[in-house]
């Protein structure tokens, strides 16, 4: 390997690092969102950091950073979820939270009463009103939201007023 | 409580931090690196096939000169050739794709499934298209050329054979490709 492909596959892991400081809290919640299990979660988070690595070099900043990242990572967590809906693995809630507890190294990973309740309603949104409501959460801007999806600015003031409403009404009734 | 207090409240929970979930970011990368070489070598693997199947059926044609080899060899070009124009495509579109907007990557979902079907409905009526040159084929030569049966009996096993592993490759495709249609369509009508 030349002494320049080095350098640039130093800095492209430079990139990568700086990346996984910037967004892997917000990548981490994300896959949350949509999987329960843990191993689920470690597979899918494998899956959109596979897919990062690879699409970094390409990333040239026609879009910010946060709308590349967010792309990948949603587009690829479709893919996880109608993998999965395809081998019909079982979405039961209940069934999940005892896998969970049971298998998981993470079991212990939720402590907080009140974020897995939210989680859990999150989950349970369409796929649709997930991805905008985890964005919102995740204080994405309107707009950025607009390009993430690929909808207009005023469809995402529409879809996130149902998402909310969803959540509202699923938290309301775990209370 | 009004909408935007709710939405801070929301925020506050969910982006709660927990260091637990922090992974080693080189073990990560470490990991990337080997699922993408290992991509890459399986794609490499598929393309020697490719030119392994091309160079060696035109070998065998060549040695074998007879219109019936040159018919096999260009059938065995059409077919591999086909094949792998698709794998490269794949290959290049299956990364790339993620780099869209969720909308435009559903659409291209959708057209990637029917492009299945396509496929699908091509590769049955070019099976009967077959089947309707070869049977006639190896019946003349039985009838006509004196073709031991024994010979002729394998030959038509090994095309019965052949015949219902594609179509069993293929209803599975069909199947598969209407799952993922209806998946993208409950996503957007979701959306809706």
């Amino acid at each position: 390997m030349s002494q320049a492909e080095q350098d640039k596959k130093t800095e492209l892991a430079k990139q990568y690092e700086a990346l996984w400081r910037e967004f892997g809290p917000s990548l981490q919640r994300l896959v949350f969102s949509y999987e329960f299990l843990p191993q689920a979660r470690e597979d899918l988070l494998q899956e959109i950091l596979l897919a990062l690595w690879i699409a970094l070099p390409r990333f040239r900043g026609e879009s910010s950073l946060r709308t590349f990242v967010f792309r990948i990572a949603h587009n690829r967590s479709l893919t996880h979820v109608w993998r999965r809906k395809r081998a019909g693995v079982s979405e039961d809630p209940e069934s999940l939270q005892l896998s969970d507890k049971r298998d998981g190294p993470e079991s212990a990973v939720i402590r907080n009463k009140n974020q897995e309740r939210l989680l859990q309603a999150i989950r349970e949104l369409p796929v649709a009103l997930k991805q905008m409501m985890t964005l919102a959460l995740e204080e994405t801007s309107h707009a950025e939201i607009a390009e993430i999806l690929g909808i207009s600015e005023n469809n995402v003031a529409v879809r996130l007023n149902r998402a909310r409403n969803l959540l509202r009404e699923k938290l309301g009734g775990r209370q | 409580m009004n909408s935007d207090q709710e939405m801070k409240q929301w925020r506050e929970i969910w982006q709660v931090e927990d260091s637990s979930l922090a992974p080693n970011t080189g073990e990560i990368r470490n990991r990337a690196v080997r699922q993408e070489r290992s991509l890459r070598f399986k794609f490499i693997l598929e393309m020697a096939l490719a030119v392994a199947l091309l160079v060696g059926s035109a070998l065998y044609a060549s040695v074998r000169h007879n219109a019936e080899m040159l018919l096999w060899m260009v059938i065995v070009w059409i077919l591999t050739i086909a094949a792998s124009a698709f794998s490269i495509w794949n290959w290049q579109i299956l990364w790339r794709a993620h780099e869209r907007s969720v909308s435009s990557y559903l659409a291209l979902y959708r057209n990637r499934a029917h492009a299945t079907l396509r496929a699908v409905n091509f590769g049955f009526a070019l099976l009967v298209f077959q089947l309707l040159i070869v049977i006639p084929w190896f019946t003349y030569d039985l009838l006509e050329r004196n073709l031991p049966r024994m010979r002729y009996g394998i030959a038509m096993i090994m095309l019965a054979v052949l015949s219902v592993t594609y179509v069993w490759v293929f209803l599975r495709m069909r199947a598969r490709a209407f799952k993922e249609i209806r998946l993208a369509d409950a996503e957007s009508a979701h959306a809706e």
